[in-house]
């Protein structure tokens, strides 16, 4: 009789097993077909810092150096001069994304909101040299959608 | 002339579909895993689904470097895919498509068909004695002693239908179940050994000790590479479809159609049940874990033969105590 109840109890479990993966065949996969489809980004998401410009599309950089200071890793290269209305504005940002920690303490330490957090992330290039991103483009990238949506911590 | 033309052609109708349905069932079987799974399976060969996928499969295992290992057994290693191609091949004689669509129908259909499905074991062990390497020879000795000990409960689970038939000719028990009813419900013991016992016949999950990838690498074809490789895969696909259609065949009506809606030719139906076993053989496979082998010997012999001959018992009495 135990016999009996033990091969009945088998049955009974391989059928909660089946029922299990009949339910999981007819629900919804969870692949993401990733070139084409694409990860809704958290908001807080950091990628890299990208340079803001002002309602005329120039920088708002003044080449202070606080970024530079405040840059744990060392990325940051900034060149000022004065412009013509007197004041001092860069002419010259490189960011060094090879070494980039990605850590936001540079637009913290920004006063004049020229610094932003982007949420770039496909950053794989072939060269290394690929990786000095220059002024122009980091204005550019600071012109896109999805940058600056929150600044993490504050402001120093 | 004519009849000899119509077979021949008939033979090939039947070798194309066979290797056209092993390759489609190659992806089907990654399909089925990915979404049981919550995965999307192949996807980029072929737009949509990846159909092309088995294709791209194919022409890349054809145009592989042929490697036979040093210290192989150069005969047997050689031998192994094609014994293994043949009874995947040579079932399908039998096996009506139609009412009037079976390549050869044998009065002995059935027992023909124990007789090939142990051939099958041949080629395991050809291929694991001939290659020289330990995991395959473990691996073909275990699939000795699983093929053996599954053949008992298959045959004897084939008697109750064939007692309630009066016939070993396929086409009779399909006509024979036409009459009455389909034999799942007079035999659902039967079936039920039946389907274990032939999943166990073609080496897969939860049955697939000759395999066993976590253990024994990829068991008797560790060496292989290549069109030897795909022959012995597409022959295991090839005989799931042929247990497929098999159990089709004996237990639902074949190419009879149910309720009836005679408006679907004949041959649909036929492949509308196989394509039912298979799905059920495929979410068997991606639901359960790989048995122990002693508990592959105690399933059989202590369970699934007892049940069969209770069956057969069963079935006996019935046959008495009804006609």
């Amino acid at each position: 009789m135990s016999y009996v109840r033990n091969v009945a109890n088998v049955v009974a479990t391989l059928l909660v097993g089946l029922r299990v993966t009949l339910r999981e065949w007819f629900s919804r996969s969870i692949t993401l077909q990733y070139p084409e489809q694409r990860w809704e980004l958290p908001r807080g998401y950091r990628g890299h810092p990208v340079l803001l410009s002002d309602e005329e599309g120039k920088t708002k950089c003044t080449a202070c150096g606080l970024c530079v200071r405040a840059c744990p890793t060392d990325v940051i290269t900034v060149k000022g001069a004065k412009g013509e209305d007197g004041k001092r504005v860069a002419t010259e940002w490189v960011l060094d994304m090879s070494r980039c920690i990605q850590c936001n303490l540079c637009v913290e330490a920004c006063k004049f909101d020229a610094l932003a957090m982007s949420d770039r992330y496909e950053l794989a290039c072939y060269r290394r040299e690929d990786l000095l991103y220059d002024m122009d483009t980091l204005l550019e990238l600071g012109r896109g959608d999805g940058v600056a949506a929150i600044t993490v911590g504050d402001k120093l | 002339m004519q009849a000899v033309l119509w077979s021949v052609l008939k033979l090939l109708i039947v070798l194309t579909f066979i290797l056209l349905n092993a390759m489609l069932l190659i992806w089907l079987e990654r399909k089925v895993s990915a979404w049981i799974q919550l995965r999307l399976g192949p996807m980029r060969v072929g737009r949509p689904q990846g159909w092309a996928q088995s294709i791209a499969d194919v022409l890349k295992l054809l145009f592989k470097e042929d490697i036979v290992p040093s210290r192989v057994d150069k005969v047997l290693f050689v031998l192994g895919p094609i014994i293994a191609f043949m009874p995947a091949l040579m079932v399908w004689a039998v096996i009506p498509f139609g009412p009037n669509f079976v390549s050869a129908d044998l009065n002995i259909g059935v027992l023909y068909i124990a007789a090939i499905g142990s051939i099958g074991l041949m080629s395991i062990f050809t291929g694991g004695w001939g290659s020289n390497n330990k995991w395959s020879l473990i691996s073909a000795m275990r699939s000795a002693a699983q093929l053996f000990s599954y053949e008992v409960p298959l045959v004897l689970a084939l008697i109750g239908v064939v007692m309630l038939a009066g016939s070993l000719s396929l086409t009779d028990i399909i006509r024979a179940q036409q009459e009455t009813a389909w034999y799942i419900l007079y035999q659902p013991l039967g079936f039920l050994v039946f389907l274990i016992a032939g999943i166990a016949e073609v080496n897969r999950t939860p049955f697939d000790l000759s395999e066993a990838e976590s253990e024994l690498v990829a068991g008797w074809h560790v060496e292989y590479s290549g069109l030897r490789w795909a022959m012995y895969f597409l022959a295991e696909y090839g005989n799931l479809l042929a247990l497929s259609a098999l159990a089709a065949t004996l237990f639902l009506g074949g190419w009879t159609a149910p309720f009836g809606l005679d408006f679907i030719p004949p041959f649909v139906w036929f492949l509308l049940k196989t394509y039912l076993f298979v799905f059920v053989a495929m979410w068997i496979r991606w639901t359960f874990p790989r048995v122990r082998i002693d508990q592959l010997m105690d399933l059989s012999w202590k369970f699934l033969i007892p049940v069969a001959l209770l069956n057969i018992a069963l079935t006996g009495i019935g046959i008495t105590i009804f006609s």
